[in-house]
């Protein structure tokens, strides 16, 4: 494995347990009795960071071993009940969860400096300590054989404690299996007693009646009837003492049972490849049926035959396409990660600007394609970012306003068919257009956006800021074209409603995957072209009188629309400008202005594999992908908006 | 002969370290000699994939210098250069490269494969000789425009 595979692999396995250890300090944080946590989560919790210090130190870098080595101190430290679980404890566990994702890819790629990582440490260091001194176990309570209370580790002696001290009863069972299969026995009844209580610790032995037998003493605790324990011990033959005698016992809570993975990590080039030979073998069938119906004429096959050739190529191509499906489906992960994240941040950013904020989350069950979810975290925190620094104001502010002092961000996701929508929103002051204009008009931006129906839209252009101030968080104009450049990319659209005094929606549209995307295909100058339907508003065909060429506009309904050809847009030799006496439109969407766009000829909507043109992509102004068609031949998706704009910039006359 | 635009001058000796692999024995490298627009070039053998007829390009709207289009090859779709910028005079072939998995480059003729000694001349030479004829070295990962 070269050092480049080495990196790749490291960081897979690192975000794999970064993702697990972010919902579970979240879990921990969430869960009401955060003093006395379930020690399955602290473990677990505990066992990621382990694995993340091993595999930081297999990857050599030293940078990551030393915070995860500080992690696994600290929760050593919970583990043992020596640090206290408190609400600082949670959130400085938070805080460095949720910073290790880039300092992990920092590390790795050995941008991450020593000060960052002392940084880290020390904070972790910081709140260690904080609990009470070991209590001293009441033999009232738990007559206990001191032979077996000696051989307990501090850990197991730790959770000895903390069961007596939730009042559930402790029982010492006694068991014993033949030496010839008593790691089987063994194994199947810890996972049943696992499954119904904790076991504190084991004692191996001899057995007295039966040198040919080995015999455990097991410390165990359960809320579990103590029948039902017996019932799991009467089939080795095993026997119970109840150790605990308290005044009353806990109800028998719901196992917490460690679910063993059943997946795999599979690199996205993996699917993507996968993604490409489907499609190909799908066009290669369909290539397949057109030979098959020209050999069936000509080779006179009788009906039937005819009939079962037809249903053996329907049956290949429907496979096919249940397998597109499939693999289309493996590539997206639900947004609950990303919805904590985003909480995390709203908790940090609300501490550091000195606002008082409820976060709504919702669609934490939306699925996305893994290689979007990766690519919107910036754009959101960007967004959130927004949100918490210039739309909602200091409490005070608020009260003033009439508003409650607490305002709201919220972040939801919903998804209808293919695509998905992220509504940012907040309570807070609204974008004021006034000022969002007169900075658009300082940077020259207001002649270049004059086309913009919504002026808001201005705030999308590269170096407009409202801010009155910039801020650690926001204000230096960076940021909103970079956003919608991003969710361009994407095959997604950014939009923004604010309202003066009530609040800023930003709703992003994505495709819930970059592998296929329901296109429309026309002809234009002798080339086939898609178009992602969720650019378009409708169909029509206008007369030739409809076009006046001053503008050029078209009449449409009750307006009139600015008027293009496809075959001007993307600048294709022998444009001879729109065809014939009715011409075919596609009525498309910008922000929220529309266009008709004429074609040559429609062909019709269809479910495609866009393929990537790789690191090439960024180069190519207003083509976001290409299409295999049956006959061999490529189809551009082309990006509308971007062409007009394009068309807009060459077509300028000179100042 | 009009030699390929390129950004940074090409060597024998840089292209080589880019494409592993390309040698045959200690003193010998294996070239891929091309026909293109009038003049002869190469490229490390080690760094092509597949050599096919050229199909069907769809032309983009906004191509960067020397991009002929868009061809889909072997379930792939690639960006088809071509070197010097120069008109196709036919069908032609394309190069795809092992490099980068979206990049192949339009010749009109595929010459063969042809071993050059690497002698210190010829390792810091932008050109070889070979037959008498000076062939351009080219590096697929400096096209103008497209390079990132």
């Amino acid at each position: 494995m070269d050092e480049r595979q080495l990196q790749k692999h490291f960081l897979a396995e690192a975000e794999e347990l970064i993702e697990s250890l972010l919902a579970d300090v979240e879990r921990l944080g969430a869960s009401g009795d955060v003093g006395r946590p379930s020690p399955a989560l602290v473990n677990r919790i505990f066992r990621n960071v382990h694995s993340l210090k091993g595999l930081s130190g297999m990857a050599n870098v030293p940078v990551v071993h030393r915070v995860s080595h500080a992690l696994e101190d600290l929760l050593e430290e919970v583990r043992m009940g020596r640090t206290r679980v408190d609400a600082a404890l949670v959130e400085a566990l938070a805080t460095t969860v949720d910073e290790l994702p880039a300092f992990v890819r920092a590390a790795a790629g050995g941008a991450a400096s020593d000060r960052d990582a002392e940084r880290m440490v020390a904070h972790l260091q910081h709140i260690r300590g904080g609990a009470p001194a070991k209590p001293i176990l009441d033999h009232e309570l738990v007559a206990i054989d001191p032979a077996l209370l000696a051989t307990l580790t501090e850990y197991e002696e730790h959770r000895l404690h903390e069961n007596v001290r939730d009042r559930r009863p402790v029982y010492e069972l006694r068991v014993a299996f033949q030496l010839a299969a008593f790691d089987q026995g063994f194994r199947g009844l810890s996972e049943q007693l696992a499954a119904a209580g904790e076991i504190i610790g084991t004692l191996p032995g001899v057995a007295s009646d039966d040198p040919m037998k080995i015999a455990f003493r097991i410390l165990y605790a359960s809320a579990a009837p103590a029948g039902e324990i017996c019932q799991l011990l009467d089939v080795h033959g095993g026997e119970l003492e109840q150790l605990s005698h308290y005044d009353r016992d806990v109800a028998a809570p719901g196992a917490e049972s460690g679910a063993i993975s059943t997946s795999i990590r599979v690199d996205m080039e993996v699917f993507d490849e996968l993604s490409l030979m489907a499609d190909s073998l799908s066009n290669q069938v369909a290539g397949l049926g057109a030979i098959c119906a020209s050999m069936a004429r000509q080779l006179s096959l009788a009906p039937r035959e005819i009939f079962e050739l037809r249903q053996q190529r329907r049956a290949i191509e429907r496979a096919f396409a249940d397998l597109q499906e499939r693999i289309v489906d493996a590539r997206l992960v639900p947004l609950g990660p990303t919805l904590i994240r985003s909480r995390r941040l709203v908790e940090k950013l609300a501490a550091q600007l000195g606002r008082d904020v409820d976060f709504v989350a919702e669609g934490e069950d939306v699925r996305l394609d893994k290689t979007i979810v990766d690519r919107i975290a910036e754009p959101l925190a960007h967004l959130i970012g927004n949100a918490l620094d210039h739309g909602l104001e200091p409490p005070a502010e608020r009260e003033a306003a009439g508003k409650p002092a607490r305002g709201t961000v919220r972040l939801s996701a919903e998804s209808s068919g293919n695509r998905i929508a992220l509504h940012i929103s907040d309570d807070g002051r609204g974008v004021d257009v006034a000022s969002v204009r007169r900075a658009a008009a300082a940077l020259g931006l207001e002649s270049a956006t004059a086309s913009r129906s919504d002026p808001l839209d201005l705030i999308f252009a590269a170096g407009v800021s409202t801010a009155p101030s910039v801020t650690d968080v926001s204000g230096r104009g960076v940021g909103l074209d970079a956003v919608a450049a991003v969710i361009g990319e994407l095959g997604g659209e950014i939009r923004v409603v604010s309202e003066t005094g009530r609040g800023t929606t930003f709703t992003i549209e994505l495709p819930t995957t970059l592998v296929t995307l329901s296109a429309f295909l026309v002809e234009a100058a002798g080339w086939t072209y898609a178009v992602d339907v969720n650019q378009l508003v409708e169909l029509g065909i206008v007369e030739d009188g409809a076009v006046d060429p001053n503008g050029p506009s078209v009449a449409w309904r009750d307006g009139a629309l600015p008027f293009f050809t496809l075959s001007g847009l993307v600048r294709a030799a022998g444009d001879q400008g729109h065809p014939g006496n009715r011409i075919p439109c596609l009525i498309a969407r910008s922000g929220n202005s529309r266009t008709a766009i004429a074609v040559d000829r429609f062909v019709g909507e269809r479910d495609v594999i866009v393929k990537s043109l790789g690191r090439h992509a960024p180069a190519l102004r207003g083509v976001s992908g290409a299409i295999d068609l049956e006959d061999s031949g490529v189809a551009l998706l082309v990006d509308l908006s971007e062409l007009i704009e394009e068309y807009r910039l060459i077509s300028r006359p000179p100042a | 002969m009009p030699a390929p635009r390129f950004e940074t001058p090409v060597t024998l000796e840089s292209l080589l370290a880019a494409a592993e692999g390309a040698y045959v024995d200690d003193t010998q490298r294996a070239m891929l000699v091309f026909e293109c627009g009038g003049a002869l070039s190469a490229l490390p053998a080690a760094s092509v994939v597949a050599i096919d007829e050229a199909g069907i390009i769809a032309p983009l709207p906004y191509p960067p210098p020397d991009v002929l289009g868009v061809a889909s090859v072997r379930g792939r779709m690639r960006l088809v250069i071509r070197p010097g910028g120069s008109a196709p005079t036919g069908r032609g072939r394309l190069i795809s490269l092992l490099s980068d998995g979206n990049l192949a480059i339009h010749v009109d003729r595929v010459i063969g494969v042809v071993s050059f000694d690497l002698g210190d001349s010829e390792a810091h030479s932008a050109t070889l000789q070979t037959g008498g004829l000076d062939v351009n070295l080219v590096d697929p990962a400096a096209f103008p425009g497209i390079s990132s």
